[in-house]
Formats: structure tokens, C-alpha cells, sequence
């Protein structure tokens, strides 16, 4: 039976009015009922407190709270009600310096643009099927930045006492 | 949760509840949800094709606007931004010349600090090309006509950068 989607809550965090539409467009199409809808990220911060989501698809420059700190405040705040919610990052940027910064943050999936419907349920499927394990360490908290190294990771240590 | 040690450094992993696939259960995304989802870019498609031509509008105007205004910094960001949503969005409805117009755009932009004259013109290049597009819908790469477009702003990019 395929994913029924009608049983979850999604936020939508995008300051141009047509990227939102479009957003709760294909959301609805797919069978999501449930859509929290804001145009930048304090907002957004406040209404999931009131109302918990399931999962959240966010644009990276709104103003005056971004969605980038958005993303900073659900995972490291004390007072953040899902330190765990799955985000999923929708960019026209898809520069390397951008995508790690954004991943230092503690942004789960990254949706490139232009975005498709194939595209928007194959990140769902990710973080649905293969979620990451959430890593803490002295300096990071958020989902697991090596999953796609293969295992073996080459890279700089950047895991520190906790 | 688990403790590890990377390169002799303690770090803890956490695998918390997967309570998203407790409730969507397992099997993927409908094939039909997705040819519905298919169908919204098409609904959209007009409304697209009109923000785009105000955005091309207000491209146009911003180059005029900063050929006499150079060093107005608001301005600059507002092209920027109004070629980083084009690019961002042509290619979702069939358009992915207006994408490669606007990255071609945001990357010019991304790697110049002086606006001058050569600059503004690659901005009214850029816009003029996307309004070709767009007004006699040159989907896809557009054949002849997306290559002659696609020409026209190499060529006047590479003029510019003095190659």
C-alpha cells in the first residue's frame, strides 16, 4: 500500500506567494491535508510550537527570519518542541559552500531547483524510508552529515567532545 | 543512543523513533499522486509565464535604473533576485532555457563587483533572452531558436569578460 500521506502535517516556509502556491499544490496532489503555511521563519517557528508537523519544506531566504535560522532554532533551541523534524531545504542555490553551510545547520534534505514532482517525492521517500541518525557532538546537532561517503569517511574530523 | 569515538573524539548517535513512517507506513508514493502532482505545473503554467514577464520587466528597468545609479546597493539585490527566481523556476514549467538564462545571469553577477556598463548590458541580454522565451513560449531547448538565444548571451558574456 503506498504512503498515506493524509495522516500528516506539513510546514511550508516560502516568502514567494507562487513557490507557496505551487509547494501546497503538489502536497496536495500527493494526498498531504495538512499544510502550515509561512512566509518566513519566525512565524513559522511559532506556529509549530502551537501546531507540531511532521516534516518541514522551507525556502532559505525569507525575511526577516530566514529559513536557514529556522532550521538553527528547531534543532538547537531549548525551547524547540521537535529537535528531530525532518527538513528539507528547497534551493535555487546549489553552490558547495551554500549546501555545506546549510548542512552545518542541520538541514536534513536539500530539493534543488527547479523542483519537479519526481524530484519533491523522491526526497520524501528519504527522509521517510532512509532517515538519518542524529549525530551530537561538542559543536553540531542534527541529522548525520556522511551518510552518502559510503561509510568510510575521508573527510576533515570534525566531531569533538561532547 | 550510542557513544563513538572519531579520531579519538566522543560524539554520540542518536537514531530517535522513525514516527513519520509510523504513520505513512511503507511502499513509496502513489504513481497516480505523482502524474496528479505532474498536472499542478501545468495549472500554474500562465501564472508563471505572467510573474515572469513583470520579472523580466523589472530586470529591464533595474539595468536602466543602475546605469545611472551605479553604487545603489538595493537595486543590484534586486536583480539578483529576480534572476535567482527565474532560474529557479522556469525549468519546473517546461522552460529550462529561462533556468539556464537566470543562472547564467546569477553566475555573471556572482563573479563581478562593479556594475558598469558591460554588466548592465549582459542584465538586459539576459532579460531579453528570457522574454523570448516566454513570450513565444520556447519550451524545451527551444531548437534554432533556443540556440540562436542561447548564442546571442555566450556571446555577449564572453564580450564582456573580454575573451
Amino acid at each position: 500500500m503506498p504512503y498515506q500521506l493524509s495522516k500528516i502535517k506539513v510546514l511550508v516556509i516560502e516568502d514567494n506567494a507562487h513557490m507557496r502556491k505551487l509547494l501546497k499544490g503538489l502536497l496536495d496532489a500527493i494526498g498531504v491535508r495538512e499544510i502550515v503555511e509561512c512566509s518566513e521563519g519566525a512565524a513559522a517557528y511559532q506556529a509549530i510550537k502551537q501546531n507540531p508537523v511532521d516534516f518541514a519544506l522551507i525556502d532559505w531566504e525569507t525575511y526577516p527570519v530566514s529559513g536557514l535560522e529556522f532550521v538553527r532554532k528547531v534543532r538547537t533551541e531549548p525551547d524547540s518542541p521537535n529537535p528531530f523534524l525532518p527538513i528539507i531545504m528547497v534551493t535555487g542555490h546549489t553552490e558547495r559552500e551554500r549546501v555545506t553551510r546549510a548542512r552545518d545547520v542541520g538541514v536534513t534534505e536539500f530539493l534543488a531547483k527547479p523542483i519537479s514532482a519526481q524530484s519533491l517525492s523522491q526526497r520524501i521517500e528519504e527522509i521517510v524510508d532512509r532517515p538519518r541518525p542524529y549525530i551530537r557532538t561538542k559543536s553540531y546537532f542534527g541529522p548525520c552529515r556522511r551518510r552518502k561517503r559510503g561509510g568510510t569517511y575521508i573527510g576533515v574530523e570534525r566531531r569533538t567532545p561532547t | 543512543m550510542s557513544q563513538g569515538a572519531g579520531g579519538g573524539r566522543s560524539f554520540q548517535v542518536i537514531n530517535p523513533p522513525n514516527l513519520l513512517k509510523q504513520k505513512v507506513g511503507s511502499g513509496g508514493l502513489d504513481a497516480n499522486a505523482i502524474k496528479k502532482a505532474e498536472k499542478v505545473f501545468d495549472s500554474l503554467r500562465g501564472e508563471f509565464e505572467e510573474i515572469a514577464r513583470g520579472d523580466v520587466a523589472k530586470l529591464s528597468q533595474a539595468a536602466a535604473f543602475l546605469l545611472a545609479n551605479p553604487n545603489d546597493i538595493k537595486k543590484r539585490q534586486e536583480v539578483y533576485m529576480l534572476s535567482h527566481e527565474l532560474r529557479g523556476q522556469g525549468g519546473s514549467y517546461g522552460y529550462p532555457l529561462v533556468t539556464r538564462f537566470g543562472d547564467q545571469l546569477c553566475r555573471y553577477l556572482d563573479a563581478t563587483d562593479i556594475l558598469d556598463a558591460k554588466t548592465l548590458i549582459i542584465v538586459k541580454a539576459a532579460a531579453d533572452a528570457i522574454a523570448v522565451v516566454i513570450n513565444s513560449k520556447v519550451s524545451g531547448d527551444g531548437g534554432e531558436t533556443g540556440r540562436q538565444l542561447v548564442d546571442m548571451l555566450d556571446r555577449a558574456i564572453a564580450m564582456a569578460k573580454g575573451e
